[in-house]
């Protein structure tokens, strides 16, 4: 039985995954708090369908996915990427302002790139390539097939490998 | 940060792509982002348990609508009923008038039936003489 301490507990234990993922599929700090508020008010209210307790935290971030996507389609202008991240969250140590600038603008290339995926594609590419989730746990989460994912990863791959060349041929 | 892919020659493996992600979308929530949303959460959950204004009005119109339309119902209902009960009520009277009318018109038959047994030769043409209850002129019981 999970009780209301309980459960918040729970999901304040998987909230950073759970932010991490939703804003680099929706690419926005505020439609990702939007998204999560939804989630955790649709985990409570469905709290009786969850069939085994000990995959509360499984089952919220497939939620929460599942909504980051679906917000994401509808969302698409907001995908502010860059914003999303702090530069100085990313530099070790305590950077200068040259750093900084230079981490700016490497980061908005990359969240530039990934903006460019559809949201499904993102989705796809987030939890297996930067969360290194298996094609098959991205599928069950994301409730489309094995096959589709890898359909999905092989396309948003090959998008950014076009992007990654581009930029490497710049910066040579 | 480092980039994989500017001491690389060629396309980037997928590797590279990924590491390159990796790098370069490093999200953190910020302090008290949980605190946020949890709250927001929780009042949106108080929110839907305790309806709206507008929420209970609505639920007044529509219980009036329907206590008109139950009214309506049973008054439609009454009318129907004593309309059955005035119709049960007049049949019983209707029936003695029926029978009274039955009486008489076996009365006046039997009147006929005399009338005929009076007729000349009557007796002749049916053979009423061999009935031992005929009687000219009356009929005995």
């Amino acid at each position: 039985m999970i009780t209301p301490v309980n459960f918040e507990q729970r999901i304040r234990g998987c909230y950073a995954v759970a932010y991490a993922r939703v804003s680099r599929i929706v690419g926005s700090r505020e439609i990702a708090e939007d998204v999560l508020q939804e989630a955790m008010v649709k985990a409570w209210q469905g709290l009786s369908k969850l069939r085994d307790p000990d995959k509360l935290e499984g089952w919220f971030l497939q939620i929460a996915t599942r909504e980051a996507l679906a917000a994401a389609r509808v969302e698409r202008r907001s995908f502010s990427g860059p914003a999303c991240v702090d530069a100085a969250e990313v530099a070790d140590g305590k950077p200068g302002p040259l750093e900084t600038a230079e981490l700016a603008e490497q980061t908005g290339i990359v969240w530039e790139a990934v903006s460019m995926l559809s949201p499904k594609q993102r989705a796809v590419f987030v939890m297996c390539g930067v969360e290194d989730l298996t094609l098959r746990e991205a599928a069950i989460c994301l409730g489309i097939t094995t096959g589709s994912a890898k359909r999905h990863m092989s396309r948003a791959r090959n998008k950014l490998r076009v992007c990654l060349s581009r930029v490497s041929g710049d910066l040579k | 940060m480092k980039w994989p892919w500017t001491c690389q020659q060629g396309q980037p493996d997928d590797e590279a792509v990924d590491s390159w992600a990796k790098e370069g979308m490093h999200v953190s929530a910020p302090d008290g982002s949980f605190e946020q949303v949890w709250a927001a959460s929780a009042s949106r959950l108080r929110e839907r348990r305790r309806p709206s204004a507008w929420e209970l009005e609505l639920a007044i119109h529509r219980l009036r609508i329907w206590i008109r339309a139950l009214a309506g119902g049973l008054a439609v209902a009454t009318a129907l009923l004593v309309l059955i009960a005035v119709r049960e009520h007049q049949r019983p009277q209707q029936s003695t008038r029926s029978g009274q009318r039955q009486e008489l018109a076996s009365e006046a038959q039997g009147r006929d039936l005399l009338s005929f047994v009076a007729e000349p030769a009557a007796h002749r043409r049916y053979d009423l003489l061999t009935d031992p209850r005929i009687v000219l002129g009356s009929v005995s019981e």
